[in-house]
């Protein structure tokens, strides 16, 4: 081995191994060690990629669908009080941090933290940058929800970017929407109605909420063509599926009848496709024109 | 042939028989007595989750139904994560240890490869102590400590690969969580079995191509049900006192309070009651249809004869 060989070897060995400390000081510089008396227990615990799942065990999945990279987690002690558990999910964009937030976070109440941020009860979720994170408590006592709001602002005041959310939601102008989620794939779907275990819609980016108490589904495509096409086929599948019945089928709209009775009114806009659920057939019409108004210019 | 009550007359007559059983001690004693068979589930409500853990057995004829004198009994808890609604009550697992002790068992070994500092967060281990178990915990990342085992009825596992202790026992109790779960929306007895199988063979069941693979959601309903064929509880006792309905099977979420404990040998009946707790329809449960169809229990609970008391 030459000396130029040599060199270059060393090069590597040092910048791999600086290169991991530097990211492990990162991701632990992000938990404080003390606040307001409450202190990081010395355990921090570290998963990434696919040892997602020996830290979550089952549940990982939804994490990966929204793009995963790792997980930091600590507990908060102090005496006479039950700990404070504080994760941190380094996720892989923006889009996939603020996806995951909307996945977990219920309607709680915004304690302005981060971009956005929900308090329900005893844990809190807020998302900023590229970043989830999640602070739970063991009780709803005042004592418990200062503190995680406390380690919760310490803790995005460490991350120093911001963060936008994916433009499909920005879009989504309309007053009166609530339980806005933003999903990346067929499981979030999955969980919140099941069109078919099949993608369908080959979710990539989709926003779902409820508008006038009646949910409603955008899913955005790349270029009018692909909305078009993938509107074609999951129709098709539809249409042929054993689990509704068409009550009516015009040029790109729908309507079909699942087994639970809800009517599903889909709608071919452009590069996106509009999927509303009602009670009837008369449901979703006045209701689909105005979100249809924010998403066809 | 014996002619089978209806759910609602049963139901009223056991809430009948709960009330004369606490002066006279012992459903299970009264089932038999009057000669009846005892119910296929088994649901005690009330505050005290020991004492509804001790009642729901008691209704099915008692732990000695189960557990014969000189026994080992395997159980298997789930202590996922210490947060709230994630994780077995160790009332209810405190409980269970005695119920088996006093049966008569000889040991009684809470088997798990989830490490020990769950166990320790959760309480679950200072419960298992107290009701006189063991903990026995393996090494999730070596595979030396699970058994190849063929699954011969499997339609997407054909080998699972089952933690050895559990073959050191006689009897088998499975004492999962009722809760929320993000990659199948329920999860109950026939999904903690997974507690059993190795880290790594659970891996399959989520295919590594899971995110483009169009039927990875039944992949994974339909390898629980395949594990299920080759795992029988002897008997199966669900922790329905407090859960998560959102962001499981990890949490924190939203906790519902049903303060029930659920017990009985058919999973897929116990399943289809638990999720119905939260307004799940079993028939949107791909797992439960998946069991149902491997002949593991039944969906239909107007047919089962199903007790349900308050203490």
């Amino acid at each position: 081995m030459d000396r130029k060989t040599l060199k270059c070897l060393l090069f590597i060995v040092v910048f791999v191994v600086t290169g991991f400390s530097k990211d492990k000081d990162l991701s632990l510089q992000l938990l404080p060690e003390r606040v307001n008396g409450w202190e990081l227990s010395k355990n921090i615990e570290k998963y990434r990629g696919d040892d997602l799942f020996l830290f979550i065990n089952g549940g990982a999945e939804i994490y990966h669908e929204y793009g995963f990279r790792e997980v930091t987690s600590g507990v908060y002690k102090k005496t006479g009080y039950k700990p404070v558990n504080a994760e941190i999910y380094e996720m892989e964009n923006h889009s996939s941090a603020y996806g995951i937030y909307t996945f977990k976070a219920g309607p709680g109440k915004n304690v302005n933290i981060g971009n956005d941020s929900s308090l329900e009860g005893y844990y809190l979720n807020f998302w900023k940058g590229n970043y989830l994170v999640t602070l739970t408590g063991f009780d709803e006592d005042k004592e418990t929800t200062d503190i995680i709001i406390s380690i919760a602002g310490k803790i995005a005041e460490r991350i120093k970017e911001g963060g936008a959310r994916p433009s499909i939601t920005k879009l989504l102008n309309v007053k009166g929407i609530n339980e806005l989620k933003y999903l990346e794939g067929n499981l979030g779907l999955f969980n919140i109605y099941n069109f078919s275990t099949d993608d369908i819609f080959k979710v990539k980016k989709c926003v779902t909420a409820v508008y006038k108490e009646r949910r409603f589904f955008v899913f955005g495509y790349p270029n009018i063509e692909e909305g078009e096409n993938i509107y074609k086929q999951a129709t098709l599948y539809l249409s042929e599926s054993s689990q509704h019945s068409v009550i009516t089928k015009p040029e790109k709209s729908m309507i079909i009848k699942d087994k639970k009775g809800n009517y599903l009114n889909i709608y071919s806009a452009g590069k996106y496709i509009i999927v509303f659920i009602g009670d009837s057939v008369a449901d979703g019409v006045e209701i689909i024109k105005d979100i249809k108004k924010a998403f066809i210019k | 042939m014996k002619k089978r009550m209806g759910r609602r007359t049963f139901i009223k007559k056991s809430a009948v028989m709960g009330t004369i059983s606490l002066f006279t001690g012992g459903l299970g004693r009264l089932f038999h007595l009057f000669g009846r068979d005892v119910p296929d589930i088994s649901i005690v409500s009330g505050e005290n989750y020991y004492t509804n853990t001790v009642k729901a057995v008691e209704v099915l004829g008692g732990m000695k139904r189960f557990v014969k004198k000189g026994s080992k009994v395997a159980v298997l808890a789930n202590p996922q994560r210490n947060n709230p609604g994630a994780f077995t009550s160790p009332y209810i697992a405190e409980a269970v240890s005695k119920m088996c002790i006093e049966a008569g068992a000889a040991e009684v070994n809470f088997i798990s490869w989830l490490p020990e500092k769950n166990w320790e967060s959760t309480g679950l281990k200072d419960a298992v102590k107290r009701g006189g178990g063991n903990l026995k915990i393996v090494n999730l990342r070596d595979e030396s400590f699970f058994r190849p085992t063929p699954v011969p009825l499997g339609k997407t596992l054909k080998e699972a690969r089952i933690m050895k202790e559990l073959f050191n026992n006689d009897i088998f109790i499975n004492l999962p969580i009722t809760k929320d779960h993000a990659g199948n929306k329920f999860t109950g007895t026939l999904k903690n079995m997974m507690g059993l199988n190795s880290p790594k063979s659970n891996r399959t069941f989520h295919k590594p191509d899971w995110k483009t693979n169009l039927n990875s959601i039944t992949h994974l309903d339909q390898s629980i049900a395949d594990l299920n064929t080759i795992l029988k509880p002897d008997l199966s006792i669900v922790d329905a006192t407090e859960f998560i309905i959102t962001n499981g099977p990890f949490g924190p979420g939203k906790i519902f309070r049903p303060k029930k404990v659920v017990a009985g040998t058919d999973r897929v009946a116990i399943d289809s009651y638990c999720c119905m707790l939260w307004g799940l329809d079993p028939k949107d449960i791909i797992m439960i249809n998946k069991a149902h169809e491997h002949g593991l229990g039944s969906m239909n609970l107007k047919k089962l004869k199903i007790s349900e008391l308050k203490t």
